[in-house]
C-alpha cells in the first residue's frame, strides 16, 4: 500500500514539475477553463437540488459556461507553441477568433435566455 | 303573403337538405327589383328625429338651426314652439358679427315668420351692404346677398340707389368668376372651378336680380341660363337612372360635401333663379329632374343632420318649384291575387308623397317577366281615384295568368303647361298570385321486372289524405300528379320536392320535374339502396310544392312507406348523424379559450440568491488564481495610438456585452442587431489595431 502511495506521490510530483514548465499564458487559460467548468457545475448542482424550471434559463447558463470553456480550450490549442499544427497562426489572431466566437455564442445565449 | 311565409318556412327546410343552395338560388331570383318610392311617413318621422331642439330654442349654431328649420319645413307637420326659436334668432341677430351667421339667422326667421324691432334690422342691413361691397369670393357675396334678400323691405328709399350700385358691381364680379363649362371659381385666387360654387353663384346672382329688378339685366340672365344649360349637359348618371353633379377637386378643399352638396346647391340655385327670372327662360329637361329625384330618393334618409338637410332641401325644391315637379310612380301593393280579384293600384305623387292635379296614366305594356312574349295589355288608360294620388285598373282578366309582369307606364298631363312631368317611361313589377289546382295524384308501387303495378292508390289533394304502402328493393315507387294554373295553363312551381324521412330521421329529398302539366317521379329502390343506407323500416312520404305566385302551397303528408331493403354489406356507408334541429347545426361552436401554461413552482428567493453567490465563487477563485500565477497588465500599451485602440477594443467588447444585457431586458432582435452592427464594426477596427500592434511587438522580440 505504501508503495502505491509513493507511486501516486511520485506521479503527482512529476506532473507538477512538468506543468510548472508550462508558460504562464497557458496557465491563465487553464485557470479560465477551470473557472468556466466549475460555474457550470454549480448550475448543475442547483438543477439537481431545485429543478430545471425555467428550463431556458438553466440551459442558457449551462451552455454559456461550457461553450466558453470549449472556446478557451480551442484558444489554448492554438496559442500553445508546442502544438505544431497551428504554428503559422499568431496568438493575436487566435485571441481575435476567441473574442468573436464568444460574442456570437452569447448573442445566441441571450436570445435563448427568454 | 302566405306564399312568402311558406317560402321562408321552406327555406329553413331546404337548409337541411343537400340542395339548399339550389333552393336559395331559386328564391333569390324572385326578389323584386327595388322600385323608387316617395318619402314615406316613416321616413319623414325618422328624419324629424335627426333634429333635436335645445332648451334655448335653437338647434345648435345659427347654421344648424336654419338647417333644422328648413328640413322640418320640408318634412311638414312639426310641432315647433315658434316664439322660443324666434327669441333665440333675435338674440343671435343682434350679437352676430359675420355675414354667414346673419344669413342663417335671417333665413331661419323667414321660415318661422318672426317679427323683429325695425331698428335692429336696419343696423344689420348697412352691415350686410358693407360686407357685399368688400367681398371678393363667391362665399363673400353669397351670404350678404342672401341675407339682404330676406330683409328686402327694410332697404330704405335713400340707401336703395347706393345698394343698387353695390349689387350691380357684385353681379359683375360674380359673372367674372364664371367658367366656360358652367362651373364657377370660388375667387380669383383659385385656379380650379367648382360645381358647388356654381350653385352658390346662381343663388347669389338670383338674389341680386330680385333686389335690383330685372330691367336692363338681359345679358346677365342669358349668361346665367347658358351656364345652367352647360351644367346640365355635363351631369353624371348612375345605372339606376339617378343623375347628379360630381364634386370637383376644389370642393374637397373648401368644405366638401361630395356630390350631394354639389347637386343640392345647384338645384337650389337653379330653382331660385327660375322663380325670379321666370321658368320659361330655363330649358331643363324633365328627365334631368327625374334623374335628380332618383338621386335624392334612392339614398334613403341620411343620418348626418347636415347631409340630411342637403337632401331634404333638394327634395323640398323638387316637390315644389316653378320649373318641373318630377312625378314618382309607386305601387301600394305589388301583389295581385286572382282569388280576391285585386285591382292594380298605382300611386302618382311628388317626391314627398303629395298628390298632383289630374293626370292621364296609361299602361304602355305589361310583359310576363320570365318569357319575353307579347304584352298582355297595351295603351290602357288607368282610372283616376278620389284624392288625386291613386289610379286603378282591372289588370286581372282571364288572360292574365299567375306570374310576374314587367309594367311600363306613361304619364301625360292634360294641361300642356303643367309643371308636373314624369321625365320618361316609368317601370314597375307586379306579381299575380292564384290558387293552383293539383289533380290526379297517384301513388303506385311497380314491379321492376314486369312493370306491372302491384299497388296503386289515388289521393284527393283537397282532403290531403294519407295512405300506407309497403315495398321492397325489387320494386319502384311511382308518384304522379298534375298541376294547372287558374287559367288552365301548365304551372311549373319553383319548388317541387318529394321527401322521404326514415324513422331514424335520415332524410332524402328528390326533385320532381314536369313535362307539361304532368309531374312524375319514379324511385327505383334497387338503384337507391346505397343512398338510403340500406335502412329498412318506416318512411314518411311528404310532397312539398311552393312558389312565389302560389296561394296554396303544399306540404302534404302522403303517408307512410314500409320499405324492405337487403342487409347492408360490409363497409357500406353509414348515415351521418342528423343534427337535432337546424338551429343547433348552424349554431356557433363553443368558444375555444386559450390557456396559458401555468408557471411551475419556484424555489424561495433566498435559495436562488444563495446560489447566485455560489455561482460567483468560481469567479473569485479565478481572480485569486490569476494573482497566484502572477498575471499582470505589463503588456498593456502605455501611450499613443496603441493605448487608444486597446481602450477602444475593451470598451467595444464591454459595450457589446452591455447591449446583450439590454437585449435580455427590453430590446428586440432588430434593434439589437442594428446596434450590434455599429459596435461590432468599432470593435473590429480597434481590435485589429491593437492586436496587429501586439503581433508586431512579439515578432520584434523574437527577431531581436
Amino acid at each position: 500500500m505504501g508503495k502505491a502511495d509513493n507511486d501516486v506521490g511520485a506521479l503527482v510530483a512529476s506532473l507538477r514539475s512538468a506543468y510548472g514548465s508550462t508558460p504562464t499564458k497557458l496557465k491563465i487559460i487553464d485557470l479560465y477553463v477551470v473557472y468556466a467548468i466549475s460555474t457550470a457545475l454549480v448550475q448543475v448542482i442547483y438543477m439537481g437540488l431545485v429543478g430545471t424550471f425555467p428550463f431556458n434559463a438553466f440551459l442558457s447558463g449551462l451552455l454559456s459556461s461550457i461553450g466558453t470553456a470549449v472556446l478557451a480550450v480551442c484558444l489554448r490549442m492554438q496559442v500553445n507553441k508546442e502544438n505544431k499544427e497551428f504554428k503559422d497562426l499568431s496568438p493575436e489572431r487566435a485571441f481575435a477568433d476567441f473574442v468573436l466566437c464568444n460574442l456570437v455564442l452569447h448573442l445566441v445565449i441571450m436570445n435563448f435566455l427568454g | 303573403m302566405a306564399a312568402a311565409v311558406w317560402n321562408a318556412r321552406n327555406l329553413a327546410k331546404c337548409w337541411e337538405s343537400a340542395i339548399g343552395l339550389a333552393c336559395l338560388v331559386l328564391l333569390c331570383s324572385t326578389v323584386p327589383i327595388l322600385a323608387l318610392h316617395p318619402l314615406s311617413e316613416a321616413d319623414k318621422a325618422a328624419a324629424r328625429q335627426l333634429f333635436v331642439l335645445k332648451d334655448d330654442g335653437s338647434f345648435g349654431s345659427s347654421e344648424e338651426t336654419y338647417h333644422a328649420l328648413r328640413s322640418l319645413q320640408v318634412l311638414g307637420n312639426n310641432n315647433l314652439d315658434t316664439s322660443l326659436t324666434c327669441g333665440f334668432i333675435s338674440t343671435s341677430l343682434t350679437s352676430s358679427k359675420n355675414a354667414k351667421d346673419l344669413f342663417y339667422d335671417l333665413k331661419a326667421a323667414e321660415i318661422l315668420q318672426c317679427e323683429f324691432a325695425e331698428d335692429a334690422v336696419t343696423g344689420v342691413v348697412s352691415g350686410l351692404l358693407t360686407a357685399a361691397k368688400e367681398a371678393t369670393s363667391i362665399l363673400d357675396y353669397f351670404y350678404p346677398v342672401g341675407a339682404l334678400v330676406s330683409v328686402k323691405e327694410y332697404l330704405s328709399e335713400e340707401n336703395f340707389e347706393d345698394a343698387k350700385a353695390t349689387l350691380d358691381v357684385a353681379l359683375e364680379s360674380i359673372k367674372a368668376l364664371g367658367q366656360s363649362d358652367g362651373t364657377w371659381r370660388y375667387s380669383h385666387k383659385e385656379t380650379d372651378s367648382s360645381v358647388k360654387a356654381a350653385g352658390l353663384a346662381l343663388e347669389a346672382a338670383a338674389g341680386i336680380l330680385s333686389l335690383t329688378g330685372l330691367e336692363s339685366k338681359g345679358s346677365e340672365i342669358n349668361y346665367l341660363t347658358s351656364a345652367i344649360n352647360k351644367l346640365f349637359d355635363n351631369i353624371e348618371s348612375y345605372d339606376d337612372g339617378a343623375q347628379y353633379f360630381d364634386e370637383r377637386s376644389v370642393d374637397k378643399v373648401s368644405g366638401g360635401g361630395g356630390p350631394l352638396a354639389a347637386t343640392s346647391t345647384v338645384l337650389r340655385g337653379v330653382s331660385v333663379l327660375a322663380s325670379i327670372a321666370g321658368s320659361k327662360r330655363l330649358k331643363v329637361g324633365a328627365d334631368k329632374f327625374a334623374g335628380l329625384a332618383t338621386f335624392f330618393l334612392s339614398m334613403g334618409i341620411l343620418e348626418n343632420p347636415a347631409e340630411a338637410y342637403l337632401q331634404l332641401d333638394a327634395l323640398g325644391i323638387l316637390d315644389d318649384n316653378s320649373l318641373i315637379v318630377p312625378l314618382i310612380l309607386s305601387l301600394p301593393s305589388s301583389v295581385l291575387s286572382r282569388t280576391t280579384n285585386d285591382k292594380l293600384q298605382v300611386a302618382i305623387t311628388t317626391v314627398l308623397g303629395s298628390g298632383t292635379p289630374p293626370l292621364v296614366v296609361t299602361i304602355k305594356s305589361a310583359v310576363p317577366s320570365n318569357e319575353k312574349s307579347n304584352s298582355i295589355w297595351s295603351h290602357q288608360k288607368l282610372q283616376a281615384l278620389e284624392g288625386g294620388k291613386f289610379y286603378s285598373f282591372e289588370f286581372l282578366s282571364d288572360k292574365t295568368d299567375v306570374g310576374k309582369y314587367d309594367l311600363n307606364f306613361e304619364i301625360s298631363s292634360p294641361d300642356k303647361l303643367s309643371r308636373y312631368a314624369a321625365g320618361g317611361p316609368l317601370a314597375s313589377t307586379v306579381t299575380v298570385t292564384g290558387k293552383i289546382a293539383i289533380s290526379d295524384v297517384e301513388v303506385a308501387v311497380v314491379d321492376s321486372d314486369t312493370g306491372s303495378a302491384d299497388f296503386i292508390t289515388k289521393l284527393d289533394s283537397s282532403k290531403l289524405l294519407s295512405t300506407t304502402i309497403s315495398a321492397n328493393h325489387l320494386q319502384k315507387l311511382k308518384i304522379s300528379f298534375e298541376m294547372t294554373s287558374p287559367s288552365h295553363a301548365p304551372f311549373n312551381p319553383q319548388q317541387v320536392f318529394l321527401k322521404l324521412t326514415h324513422e331514424s330521421k335520415v332524410e332524402q329529398l328528390y326533385l320532381i320535374k314536369p313535362s307539361g302539366k304532368h309531374f312524375e317521379l319514379t324511385l327505383d329502390f334497387l338503384g337507391l339502396v346505397e343512398k338510403l343506407y340500406y335502412l329498412s323500416g318506416q318512411y314518411k312520404i311528404q310532397l312539398i310544392i311552393g312558389d312565389a305566385t302560389m296561394e296554396n302551397p303544399l306540404n302534404w303528408d302522403l303517408g307512410s312507406l314500409e320499405l324492405d331493403l337487403p342487409e347492408a354489406p360490409e363497409g357500406a356507408i353509414k348515415p351521418r348523424e342528423v343534427a337535432a334541429d337546424v338551429a343547433s347545426k348552424y349554431a356557433p361552436k363553443p368558444e375555444i379559450a386559450h390557456i396559458f401554461r401555468l408557471p411551475e413552482k419556484r424555489p424561495a428567493a433566498q435559495i436562488s440568491a444563495g446560489f447566485l453567490i455560489v455561482t460567483l465563487l468560481p469567479l473569485l477563485g479565478f481572480l485569486f488564481g490569476l494573482r497566484f500565477l502572477g498575471a499582470n497588465l505589463k503588456g498593456f500599451p502605455l501611450s499613443g495610438l496603441p493605448l487608444l485602440s486597446a481602450l477602444g477594443f475593451h470598451a467595444g467588447i464591454a459595450s457589446i456585452l452591455l447591449l446583450y444585457f439590454l437585449f435580455w431586458l427590453k430590446l428586440n432582435l432588430f434593434v439589437t442587431l442594428k446596434l450590434l452592427g455599429f459596435l461590432g464594426l468599432f470593435t473590429v477596427v480597434t481590435g485589429h489595431f491593437i492586436l496587429s500592434h501586439l503581433a508586431d511587438v512579439s515578432s520584434k522580440v523574437k527577431t531581436a
